[in-house]
């Protein structure tokens, strides 16, 4: 994927904002609080409807105004055009459209122009909490395959209408047993297909991420990461063969039967995909618990590796790489991994405080660029 | 804002009050009719009023009527051991207008959404569970024909629940490609669940 133009209207701090991008690798340079940050949020925005940033989508628009958007015009591997452009209003709901059609949803353009993203926020996919780790598989997953993205806004519905039964039953309401069954079937086939999703995931998934690590650490530390699907019985999930549909969907049966009385006191669901695990581990230990600062460094850049390959394997298009702020934090050994990454050929966005970073390593003219970000005006800088 | 008048504001009031209507919509169509003839204007009112009055719900197969029993209920041409299953009347339309159909319907009113409180007793399910007893014409086959999505599922899965006791054949929709658009252009989900919908030659 190559983005040939990026504008911005009214996001963050930029008002109206236009550039043509080089083919390769694209370098923001400038001063924190400036504006380069929200280069690559833009092109998040075109890719995935949301920015990579942890936060709400609503802090995307400029103060005092009520909409932003981001528009890209792009072409695909295979050279055909491709537009999108997202609005990010403060009343109404997102309006996305695309060369695809008019009036879409996220899930109508994601992984349409599949991205990896690796800033250093992302430390916490090893080091943070489940919810990280599993909104880390959900992203690839969901740039991966429709189906899954389905699956999954299936599954938020299906809970949020099965715990507002529960909840009437905290509160004391008569509750219609058969229907709330109903409601559980409904959950675990949902579970089922998700949980034999992330199951495969997982198995290709590793090996992508384990050649990477070993890349990186130059085969010095084993790497392994592990799924584990919440409530399930263990054995249910480690053999090489994919488990059963039936052998899970009894298991969630047995399960869900032994939390009843529970789920209708707390008023909410006990079990399921939602608080599924994923564990790293670095030479035998959880990562979480016992890897170094340094660890979790090439931990986050093998996965990002990985990341980037599935991807580019999976929808057989080469995905774009958003780098923001990632050198600073790196020594020159892992920047040099980084660096490796590049080499395989993604359109890429820097962001980065030193222009150093450019002239030292970007400097091919012809393919590479360097803006400078300053209040928002973005300034293409001169050969 | 605020107008100057009290007469449209509380008309926008009433408008904005329609689903999907929201408060700047309300004002567009409030203005809108402010400036119509007033016969037109009249028109209208009197065919909201006159629809007030004259629908009811068919009190066999619940489907919005101005004669009791409706139309298809007493035609003599439908296939009475045959009904099929909707949420709202509109999905009544679509099916009627495959001029394929020619069994009886009953309409739920909805699907069951605890989100919204509508629960089984905010459907008109004792209704159709009452026609199952028809003795002069017994019913052979329920067809559910609910909406795709998470709602219908569940509806479709709570009614077969109910149906399947009474020893009656219950049967879905099919889901796969619609008609008329290209295999490669439809969604994966959508092929997804042709596939596993295959049907054997
Ligand atoms: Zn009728």
């Amino acid at each position: 994927m190559r983005i040939s133009t990026l504008t911005l209207h009214m996001l963050r701090n930029h008002d109206e904002t236009f550039i043509e991008l080089a083919p390769r690798v694209n370098v923001f340079c400038g001063m924190n609080g400036h504006g380069k940050t929200s280069m690559l949020e833009a092109v998040s925005l075109c890719a995935l409807s949301t920015t990579f940033v942890p936060c709400d989508d609503k802090a995307l628009i400029k103060r005092g105004s009520d909409a932003c958007s981001a528009s890209v015009t792009a072409y695909t591997d295979l050279q055909t055009p491709y537009k999108v452009s997202v609005t990010i209003s403060t009343h109404e709901r997102k309006l996305i459209m695309s060369s695809l059609g008019k009036r879409l949803t996220p899930q109508d353009i994601i992984g349409e122009m599949p991205m990896v993203a690796l800033s250093p926020d992302f430390k916490a996919i090893s080091a943070g909490t489940p919810a990280d780790r599993r909104k880390f598989m959900d992203s690839i997953l969901s740039q991966a395959s429709k189906l899954y993205m389905k699956d999954m806004l299936s599954l938020k519905r299906i809970l949020k209408q099965r715990n507002t039964m529960l909840h009437s039953a905290k509160n004391g309401h008569p509750i219609d047993t058969a229907l709330l069954d109903t409601w559980t079937e409904s959950l675990i086939e949902i579970s089922v297909a998700i949980v034999l999703k992330r199951w495969a995931w997982m198995r290709e998934f590793s090996t992508y991420m384990r050649v990477s690590y070993a890349d990186i650490s130059d085969g010095r530390e084993d790497v392994a990461m592990l799924y584990e699907p919440d409530a399930l019985p263990p054995e249910l999930i480690s053999g090489d063969e994919p488990p059963s549909p039936e052998d899970l969907r009894t298991a969630y049966r047995r399960i869900f039967d032994s939390v009843a009385a529970q789920e209708r006191k707390r008023g909410t669901t006990a079990a399921g995909p939602q608080k599924d695990e994923i564990v790293f581990t670095v030479n035998g230990g959880i990562a979480r618990e016992s890897a170094s600062q340094g660890q979790h460094k090439t931990l986050l850049i093998a996965l990002k590796t990985a990341e980037f390959q599935y991807l580019k394997d999976m929808r057989a298009e080469t995905p774009l790489l958003l780098l923001d702020d990632v050198f600073s934090e790196l020594d020159s050994a892992r920047a040099g991994n980084v660096f490796h990454l590049l080499a395989s050929g993604a359109q890429t966005f820097v962001t980065t405080t030193d222009p150093r970073i450019y002239h030292e390593h970007f400097t091919d003219a012809h393919d590479n660029a360097l803006f400078f970000v300053e209040n928002g005006n973005v300034r293409k800088a001169m050969k | 804002m605020l107008y100057t008048s009290e007469a449209i504001e509380s008309a926008i009031e009433s408008l904005s009050s329609l689903p999907t209507i929201g408060r700047k919509t309300a004002q567009r169509l409030a203005l809108h009719l402010l400036r119509q003839p007033k016969e037109d204007v009249e028109k209208l009112a009197h065919a909201l009023l006159a629809m007030k009055e004259r629908v009811l719900y068919c009190s066999v197969c619940c489907n919005l009527t101005e004669s009791d029993p409706c139309p298809i209920c007493t035609s003599q041409k439908r296939n009475r051991s045959v009904i099929c299953v909707v949420e709202e009347p509109n999905d009544l339309f679509a099916i009627e207008r495959t001029n394929e159909y020619f069994g009886l319907y009953h309409v739920l009113h909805g699907a069951l959404n605890p989100l919204e409180g509508i629960g089984p007793n905010e459907l008109k399910l004792k209704e159709l569970l009452h026609r199952m007893g028809n003795t002069e014409h017994p019913v052979d086959e329920v067809i559910l024909a609910m909406n795709p999505n998470v709602e219908g599922e569940v509806t479709t899965q709570y009614l077969t629940k109910l149906l399947k006791p009474l020893d009656i054949k219950v049967s879905r929709l099919a889901r796969g490609i619609p008609m008329g658009s290209d295999l490669e252009f439809a969604d994966e989900a959508t092929v997804s669940r042709a596939l596993q919908g295959r049907v054997s030659l």
